[in-house]
């Protein structure tokens, strides 16, 4: 049963009891995640996975729009399930724009390329602009050089 | 007398109108019959009371069974066994096109140089002026910006930044997925937008590659 | 073209230019004329009785159409890193008049570039060689620096040996210059013209009070340019007022600041005036002195003039030059034959000026009036004016042998328009009084001065002397027995004499940058600086001009009379004026051309009564043997501002670089 080998697999225990104590109960409150495991899940063929552990599902015989799933590493509501930790290669398979993926394709990185990262909103690593509170930089938002009473002798 | 109640019944069941007559108003309505019948019909106070054994029968029938609520009911179940069409969002997403306008992303040149040489013809053509510009002469002598701000929140997403680059330095990624918490988070500087070009670079070249004849 | 343009058809050109003479070699301006068999260029073509010019066929389109094609070809595709995007002459005219595609497939050339010096960059390969800078450098200013060298596709402009541009112009080819060959250098990339506000203007980076726009992003001076005016200095602004505003934005003073045990400290308005008040109490009338910067404007002027008054002090003087000058007589101090009208003059004579690094704009008008066959002497120090001068001396002798019967007395007396131009090396001399006492004799003996032309000018160096005199701040009767004093206060002033102001004296400086004057100073009250506010300037024709506001002001600067009168309410003998208005009334009642905004009048010629109170201080002092110098050692440094500026600095050095 595609159910039980989900939770076996994913929360990588060896009974169904015990999966489901580990968190697979989760499974059964929320609705999409039972969607796109066990209930969408059977028949679909792994297409690969990356970095983050997200596994890509492709289901051929499904409708347009839903033939192409995700599954992420981190299955935890709502702190996990993070949809910006589809990495960019990826990202374009599964958004339909393009059938091949870093299974099909080898991936060129530029020379400056920098490793994917999900969305940091909320944690303490957020981006923010120079000058508001979190970030310790600051604009100069001075254009005029103050003078310094304290400065050198005066100009001759 | 009894093939006529299963014959109503019937037709109730599977919503076909046999006669005018055993249609409930509303489906009569839609159903282009003559709104004279139909006002006979719906009105309760104009009700043709059955007066053969077939229609007190029928009649009863209809409120013991329940007949209506069955037949919404019916539909409904037979939409719960349906193929459901909804995208399961966070795990399917909806499928986009190559050119796509997302989150702004400031590019590079493959040898790592930054693309953007502060024309600030992104900045003049912004309907909502949600960039702003400062250049200045960078120490090797080239034209380079010292502070390229988009705000995301006034930004309209219309990609004219991105048709009026000369050098398609600013673009806009097909990443939609940035949402913030606090509002500061979206008032982009130059150091975010070309840290995000640094990770999407991959697809936005090749959304571009795809887009290079049409654009 | 120039009567096309009266009868209000504009005729597309990249090559004319009004000031400079004609070249023809662009070629935009083709138009067709009748009964010519090929189109004629309208700036080189004068116009004659019965000719139709038609300037809309379809030969003349093709014509333009052509030339903006091939003036395309060799153009590199810099508009977006260019400059002068946004307000290119050759963006402008291909849009209106080119065609909408070209026909080039080859390899375009490109061109070196050259080393004009800190202020004028180039980028030759954009350079269409209309040649306007050469005609600007060889004949307004003076300097045959630029010159076109090569020939069709490898023509070069250039200065052919690695030379910067020698002169105090330089930075008007970047106004010139159609394309962005030629652009600023400290205004480089920073700005686009759509985003800044302009303001027109006055410049005080000397006395001639050049035309000027300031352009203006947000809080910041982005970069100066010249506005007409005809009268005053054309189309042209010297180096320093074009480049001296990056010093805007140093050593500025923000907030007010009282000296603590040792060191001034940040203080509050109202702390700084309290202690003002505590120390100008302490000091009698008499042992207070007054001394005005180069850059104060009038109402300034007006208001600390009524308040030393009110405080019984006379002690009144601008820094810095011409201590001896009356303010009776205005004829006395001004350039009488007005700016404009030195262009009429056949004869001057330069007594102990330098207009090249005085008022370049200035010069670069009589070296025009040279051009239409005037003669020029001078008698000072030898000094290059970039148009041959003959020199008649060095000093005074010279004077008294000018006096005694020269060739040059007998053609300033034979000219129809003579005119005399004297200049802060006379002026600022301790005997002063004597040399002008001979000046004025040669004035009397050669009918300087005649009917419908007075032509004795004085040249003053500072922006705001005129006004000064105007308004009367100089030493009264009894200043000069006045003890040494206890209290100075200095407006805007950095270049006061050292005795002056004594060490012991307590010091109240009011100005905008940090300079000498605040460095000494116990009390430091920050002001506006010139594009910071509304105020009036008189140039040395005697031309009211008014500045307008371009940035708001630094900090919790104030604008300056503001700054006295609330010193004057504090001390309890409040000034009689609240608002802008008020104090403008006060000026035109002291002297009503301050009313009359940017006219001149000329002031009466009052001879016989003058001369006589001239005799009478010359008879104290003789004239010495020194030659006359110029006050300026530096062009590019005179003032407070310009002493604060990077470009400034930069273009010393690059000065000091070529060798002379």
């Amino acid at each position: 049963m595609a159910l039980v080998k989900f939770l076996k697999e994913t929360y990588k225990r060896d009974s169904v009891l015990d999966a489901l104590k580990a968190g697979g109960w989760k499974a059964f409150l929320d609705g999409t995640l039972a969607q796109a495991t066990f209930v969408h899940g059977p028949n679909a063929t792994l297409v690969g996975s990356d970095g983050f552990g997200n596994k890509y599902f492709e289901r051929m015989t499904e409708q347009y729009g839903r033939h192409r799933w995700v599954v992420f590493g981190d299955l935890n509501w709502p702190s996990g399930q993070e949809p910006s930790s589809v990495p960019p290669e990826w990202h374009s398979w599964l958004h339909c724009i393009r059938d091949s993926s870093p299974a099909t394709m080898d991936v060129a990185y530029p020379i400056y390329h920098v490793p994917h990262h999900a969305n940091k909103t909320g944690t303490p690593q957020s981006y923010a602009p120079k000058g508001a509170w979190q970030n310790p930089s600051k604009r100069n938002w001075k254009k005029v050089h103050v003078w310094d009473p304290t400065s050198a002798a005066p100009s001759a | 007398m009894l093939r006529q109640i299963g014959q109503s019944l019937g037709s109730r069941l599977t919503a076909t109108p046999c006669t005018s007559a055993a249609l409930p108003a509303f489906q009569r309505s839609f159903a282009g019959i003559p709104e004279t019948e139909t006002k006979r019909l719906g009105d309760p106070a104009q009700r043709e009371v059955p007066k053969d054994l077939t229609g007190v029968l029928d009649e009863s029938a209809q409120t013991l069974f329940l007949t209506e609520m069955f037949r919404g009911l019916n539909l409904t179940l037979k939409a719960f066994f349906d193929k459901k069409v909804t995208i399961n969002y966070p795990f399917e997403k909806g499928p986009i096109s190559p050119r796509f306008r997302g989150e702004h992303v400031l590019r590079r040149y493959p040898t790592g140089e930054e693309r953007c040489i502060a024309c600030k013809l992104c900045e003049a053509v912004c309907p909502a002026q949600a960039i702003t510009i400062e250049a200045e002469e960078r120490e090797d002598g080239s034209r380079r910006t010292t502070r390229y701000d988009i705000d995301m929140t006034k930004c309209i997403y219309c990609g004219f930044c991105q048709e009026a680059c000369p050098v398609d330095a600013i673009v806009e990624g097909p990443n939609f997925e940035f949402v913030t918490e606090t509002h500061e988070e979206l008032l982009y500087d130059k150091q975010k937008l070309l840290e995000n070009g640094d990770r999407w670079e991959t697809e936005i070249a090749a959304n571009l590659k795809n887009e290079s004849l049409y654009r | 073209m120039a009567a096309c343009s009266a009868a209000g058809i504009d005729i597309p050109r990249f090559c004319y230019h009004q000031r400079l003479s004609i070249a023809g070699n662009c070629r935009m301006c083709l138009v067709e004329v009748e009964k010519s068999p090929k189109p004629v260029a309208s700036c080189a073509m004068p116009a004659g009785p019965g000719m139709n010019i038609k300037t809309d066929t379809p030969l003349v389109k093709k014509a333009r159409e052509g030339v903006m094609e091939f003036l395309l070809i060799n153009h590199p595709l810099d508009c977006p890193i260019c400059d002068q995007g946004g307000e290119c002459d050759l963006q402008d005219q291909s849009m209106h008049f080119g065609s909408d595609r070209g026909r080039f497939t080859e390899m375009k050339r490109s061109v070196q570039d050259k080393n004009l010096g800190p202020l004028v960059k180039t980028v030759m390969t954009r350079c269409i060689h209309c040649t306007r800078c050469v005609r600007f450098a060889t004949e307004v200013a003076g300097v045959q620096d630029l010159g076109m060298t090569g020939r069709g596709n490898a023509s070069e402009i250039g200065t052919y040996v690695e030379k910067a541009m020698a002169s105090e112009l330089s930075g008007n080819v970047i106004d010139l210059c159609p394309v962005g060959a030629l652009t600023s250098k400290p205004y480089a990339f920073t700005a686009r013209n759509w985003e800044l506000k302009s303001t027109e203007t006055v410049d005080v980076s000397d006395a001639m009070g050049q035309n000027i726009r300031v352009d203006a992003r947000g809080l910041e001076v982005m970069r100066i340019v010249p506005v007409q005016n005809d009268a005053v200095n054309e189309e042209w602004i010297s180096d320093k007022a074009r480049f001296q505003y990056d010093g805007l934005k140093r050593q500025r003073l923000n907030v007010p600041l009282v000296k603590g045990s040792n060191v001034l400290e940040p203080a509050t308005w109202e702390e700084a005036l309290v202690a003002a008040k505590g120390a100008i109490s302490k000091v009698k009338g008499n042992e207070m002195s007054f001394i005005a910067g180069k850059l104060a404007d009038a109402e300034s002027l007006i208001a600390l003039k009524d308040l030393a008054n009110r405080l019984g002090s006379g002690n009144l003087k601008v820094e810095a030059g011409a201590p001896l000058l009356d303010a009776d007589v205005r004829s006395n101090y001004l350039a009488n034959s007005t700016i404009s009208g030195i262009d009429r003059a056949d004869v001057i004579l330069l007594i102990g000026t330098n207009p090249r690094v005085e008022a370049p704009v200035f010069n670069a008008r009589i070296r025009k009036t040279f051009l239409d066959g005037a003669h020029v002497a001078m008698v000072g120090e030898e000094v290059d004016l970039t148009f041959p001068v003959e020199n008649l001396g060095a000093g005074s002798d010279a004077l008294a042998k000018i006096l005694k019967g020269s060739p040059m007395l007998k053609r300033l007396k034979e000219a129809q328009r003579p005119a005399v131009i004297v200049g802060p090396g006379v002026l600022n001399r301790p005997d002063s009084a004597a040399v002008l006492q001979q000046v004025h004799e040669l004035v009397e003996k050669a009918d300087v001065v005649k009917d419908g032309w007075n032509g004795y000018n004085v040249l003053h160096d500072a922006a705001a002397r005129v006004a000064a005199l105007d308004i009367g701040f100089m030493p009264s009767a009894r200043a000069a027995s006045a003890p040494a004093p206890k209290l100075v206060y200095l407006l805007g002033s950095d270049d006061f004499d050292p005795a002056d102001v004594p060490a012991d004296a307590f010091v109240i400086y009011q100005g905008h940058h940090g300079d000498k004057g605040a460095a000494r100073a116990d009390i430091v009250l920050p002001g506006a600086a010139y594009t910071e506010k509304n105020a009036t300037f008189v140039n040395f024709e005697g031309r009211t001009q008014r500045t307008k506001a371009a940035v708001p002001r630094v900090g919790d600067a104030r604008n300056d009379w503001e700054i006295v009168r609330a010193l004057s309410e504090i001390l309890e003998k409040p000034l009689p004026y609240d608002t802008t208005d008020q104090i403008r009334s006060r000026l035109a009642d002291v002297a009503p051309h301050f009313a009359e905004v940017d006219t001149v009048q000329s002031p009466m010629w009052l001879n016989g009564e003058y001369f006589k109170a001239f005799k009478d201080r010359a008879g104290k002092v003789s004239a010495q043997a020194q030659p006359f110098s110029s006050s300026v050692a530096n062009f590019f440094q005179t003032d407070v501002i310009s002493r604060t500026s990077i470009n400034m600095a930069k273009a010393t050095h690059a000065r000091n670089a070529i060798p002379h």
